[in-house]
């Protein structure tokens, strides 16, 4: 039961919120143009989440088109190639994670270490630049770089007395390919947070480490590493996340029928069965699964983090 | 500072309902007008408002035209239009599902009087040229409203568009020319010379109007691989180029009596040719091909047409499957061949013969009527509105001069006549695109080749001697679907959306494995089959079975 003093203490609590509102109107009627657009453009489209359980119909709209009883899910779940799609979507994004996770952070704290500026800031340009090509055009490439007939790589192979390896349609090559390629175009631009939050760590410390006599590896186990754990640990709960989300358009302009059984993923799948036959219900319905099984990645991963460290998102 | 800031927050939220109100007022000045959206058949390059085609219809019928930038090659762009709920008044639309489009009630259907009192030139020539036309894009049930219109074209229907193509030159140096190949150019002509202006086409196109045997056919691939033909002193000359579109099996798979997308009886039973014995002959065939270094080991990375044409010019490939218009010189395409290769030379022939006889090819068109394109209207047109389409429609399409100006527009202006004026091939004049662009020209009229077009056309160099053999003396090898479902009365193509993708992933899959060796045919055939009949194909066959025969249904006999 609140007292008098508790009523007292919340009505002063609420005049020091309105004044400090009216002395801040101005910066509210700022805060209300993208609070608008956050609400217009992101949480009322939730609203089509719905034609996920019903028979859409463009021409009868989504309020009228008639509830499905979870067709849509029942149809995603009995799909022949289901278990093989969500299969190959986990086993890559996880590869993804093991091996391209960690390569941004190692590139920041080698470029932290670069007391050339010029040096560090040629390779930080040129790290970055791939991240600015499609994959249409990386694909090109990479098709002629990797091609067993006319590829550098090829003749390489030669060369030494090896058999070429056609990486892109043999299956036990393919998603290697993929998780090389992938950090190759991404490593540069994933460092820029891990450079920045470096930038912030107090130069004292580095100092002090340094007159109690430890070399530079020890610095930066001891003191850049723990200063990158918030950022990391913030980074690898969004990777976990987008597990279901392995890269759609890196697959889908390398990928062929011979790797299917390898590569073909959620997206691709549901590109050619969806998009290209106008099924937005179904697309709907594929879309919220794999953002629910995200939230859900998310949250369990953010439990456990915060169960064995100080760190998470929420 | 702060007082400045809310000023101009405020306005810019005023700003917002304010901008509505005067496209509101905008909208109420234009709606003077009876305003078309329309998206119109541009193909390469951008559609553009106030083009001089877009200018000569507005002036004609008084009416206000939006057009809809979005080209016929751009199916996601226009999936995306259909998902937006903005549908234009009128679209010209490429894919097969104009029907879906109906369903869905994103279109409108057309009665049949309001063809005949807005548009009589159309009705005249259907009824006249081709009264069976009339059966097609009916909604199902109703005898006289239509989903679209219907397109014909007096010079399509029933010819083989795909064909084998071979290096020329590869061939002579294996010593495999056929006898019976000539030159389809071997003079200099004014209408060629005047075709191009990058290489000369003499000796350069040839053309064997036989069918080659299977036993001529393989020879020819084990002299491209063994024989170094291009004489560069090493063993890689790719022989035969597949590519991840079925177009690439076609003069090949169709010599074991099947034909990709068509259906046939097998003992009995209505089936696709991709689970038929013919089809599972025809995979060993290729197996035994790849197993000896015949077929690219790497054509799975050939997604398309484009990818293998991409290759075929580079000069390292001997063989593959290609339309015939390639063929004709004027459009140019192997011209980056010739270039990176100057002394190549390219041959087409008929399809290949089989050993025991066979030969086949798959249909362009399975009609003259009802080709691919046709134009619907949007579900929020209404009768007035679609009367003055109409009209429009009929004066765009079949007026004597604006059947030719909004194609390529005026005479001396946008283009000249190759010959005598409204009796040859209009050619444009430098800096004028068909297809879109400033002009807007092909973008509004429908894709008819009417009577008088056809004789104004002729035929592009070259195809006036390869067209006549495609589609009028080898018509009887063509194979056409035994059961097909012209009116939309079964429930095939909501199976195919339904099951469509999956089924195409096995049989995709299981055409790379085959070929390659991945798996044994004879003990994996069965799995194959029975997976793709699980996925969906009965279901698919089932809705299939009651369609109509096809050849009744082309002798007029419309009965489920």
């Amino acid at each position: 039961m609140a007292t008098l003093a508790d009523r007292d203490v919340r009505k002063v609590i609420r005049r020091q919120t309105l004044n400090r509102a009216k002395r801040m109107h101005e910066y509210y009627i700022l805060l209300l143009i993208p609070a608008v657009l956050l609400v217009v453009f992101k949480y009322l489209p939730m609203y089509g989440i719905i034609i996920a359980f019903k028979d859409f119909s463009i021409g009868r709209g989504i309020h009228d088109s008639p509830w499905n009883n979870f067709e849509h899910f029942k149809r995603l779940f009995q799909d022949p190639f289901f278990y093989r799609i969500t299969r190959n979507t986990v086993i890559i994004s996880v590869y993804r994670i093991i091996f391209g996770f960690p390569a941004p952070i190692i590139l920041a704290l080698l470029l932290n270490e670069i007391r050339s500026v010029t040096y560090k800031k040629t390779v930080q340009t040129l790290s970055y630049l791939p991240h600015f090509v499609s994959w249409v055009v990386l694909a090109g490439i990479f098709v002629e770089i990797l091609s067993a007939q006319r590829g550098p790589i090829a003749h390489l192979f030669t060369l030494v007395g090896l058999e070429p390896v056609s990486w892109l349609t043999y299956k036990p090559t393919f998603r290697g390919v993929l998780v090389v390629t992938g950090i190759w175009q991404s490593v540069g631009w994933g460092s820029i947070v891990y450079l920045a939050a470096l930038s912030s760590i107090d130069p004292s410390l580095y100092e002090t480490a340094s007159i109690d006599g430890a070399n530079r590896f020890q610095q930066a186990i001891r003191i850049t590493v723990p200063s990158l754990l918030p950022i990391m640990t913030i980074l690898f709960l969004l990777s976990v996340s987008q597990i279901l989300n392995a890269g759609f358009e890196q697959i889908f302009n390398l990928f062929n029928p011979a790797v299917y059984e390898v590569a073909d993923v959620i997206d691709t799948y549901i590109y050619r069965s969806g998009f290209e036959e106008r099924r937005w219900a179904y697309n709907t319905g594929v879309g919220l699964f794999k953002n629910v099984a995200g939230l859900l990645l998310l949250v369990g991963a953010n439990a456990v983090i915060k169960r064995y460290s100080e760190y998470g998102i929420w | 500072m702060k007082k400045h800031l809310a000023v101009l927050a405020t306005v810019f939220l005023l700003l917002i309902p304010t901008s509505g109100l005067f496209a509101a007022a905008q909208e109420e000045m234009a709606a003077e007008k009876m305003t078309f959206t329309w998206l119109g058949g541009g193909w390469n390059t951008e559609i553009v408002d106030d083009s001089w085609a877009e200018q000569q219809i507005q002036d004609m019928f008084d009416v206000e035209i939006i057009p809809v930038n979005i080209l016929r090659s751009e199916t996601d762009k226009l999936n995306l239009l259909v998902a937006s709920g903005d549908f234009p008044d009128v679209a010209y639309w490429s894919a097969s599902d104009r029907y879906g489009l109906y369903a869905d009630g994103v279109t409108r259907s057309i009665p049949e009087s309001a063809f005949r009192e807005n548009a009589p030139e159309y009705t005249r020539r259907l009824d006249e040229d081709f009264p069976w036309g009339w059966n097609y894009n009916l909604v199902p049930g109703m005898d006289d409203e239509y989903y679209s219109t219907t397109m014909w074209c007096v010079v399509c229907g029933g010819g083989i568009d795909y064909a084998p193509q071979f290096r020329m030159d590869w061939l002579e140096k294996i010593g495999m020319v056929p006898d019976g190949a000539f030159d389809m150019f071997p003079e200099a002509s004014e209408v060629i010379d005047r075709a191009s202006e990058t290489t000369d086409a003499r000796g350069k196109y040839h053309f064997y109007p036989s069918h080659p045997t299977l036993d001529w056919y393989e020879g020819v691939l084990r002299g491209f691989l063994n024989d170094d033909p291009d004489g560069n002193g090493k063993n890689d000359s790719i022989p035969l180029m597949l590519y991840g579109h079925w177009a690439s099996h076609r003069g090949l798979m169709e010599m074991f009596g099947i034909s990709y997308g068509r259906n046939l009886m097998e003992d009995g039973e209505l089936i696709q040719a991709t689970i038929s014995k013919n089809y599972r002959d025809y995979l060993k065939l290729l197996a035994g091909w790849y197993a000896e270094g015949l077929i690219d080991p790497e054509f799975t990375l050939l997604k398309g047409r484009g990818d293998a044409e991409e290759k075929f010019r580079s000069g390292v490939a001997g063989t593959f499957m290609m339309h015939y218009i390639y063929l004709t010189y004027y459009y140019k395409r192997w011209d980056s061949l010739f270039q990176n290769v100057p002394t190549a030379k390219v041959l087409m022939t008929l399809p290949i013969r089989n050993r025991d006889g066979r030969v086949g090819a798959y249909a362009s068109d399975l009609d003259s009527v009802n080709s691919w394109t046709n134009y619907v209207v949007g579900a929020h047109v209404d009768d007035a509105k679609l009367a003055k389409f109409l009209e429009i429609y009929d004066w765009i399409n079949f007026d004597p001069e604006q059947q030719v100006f909004l194609r390529y527009g005026l005479p001396d202006v946008h283009f000249e006549w190759n010959g005598d004026a409204w009796a040859s091939r209009p050619r444009m004049k430098e800096g004028v695109e068909q297809g879109g662009g400033d002009q807007g020209l092909m973008v509004y009229p429908h894709g008819y080749e009417t009577k008088e077009l056809a004789a104004l056309h002729g035929l592009p160099p070259g195809a006036e001697i390869v067209k006549p053999v495609l589609f009028d003396s080898i018509t009887d090898i063509i194979i056409f679907p035994l059961r097909f479902d012209p009116q939309n009365r079964t429930n095939e193509q909501e199976v195919r959306k339904n099951y469509g993708s999956a089924l195409k992933t096995i049989e995709d899959e299981y055409l790379v494995k085959a070929i390659t060796g991945e798996v044994d045919i004879d003990s994996s055939w069965d799995d194959y089959v029975a997976q793709w009949r699980r996925a969906g194909g009965a279901e698919l066959l089932a809705e299939q079975a009651k369609g109509l025969l096809y050849g009744e249904f082309m002798d007029g006999n419309i009965v489920y």
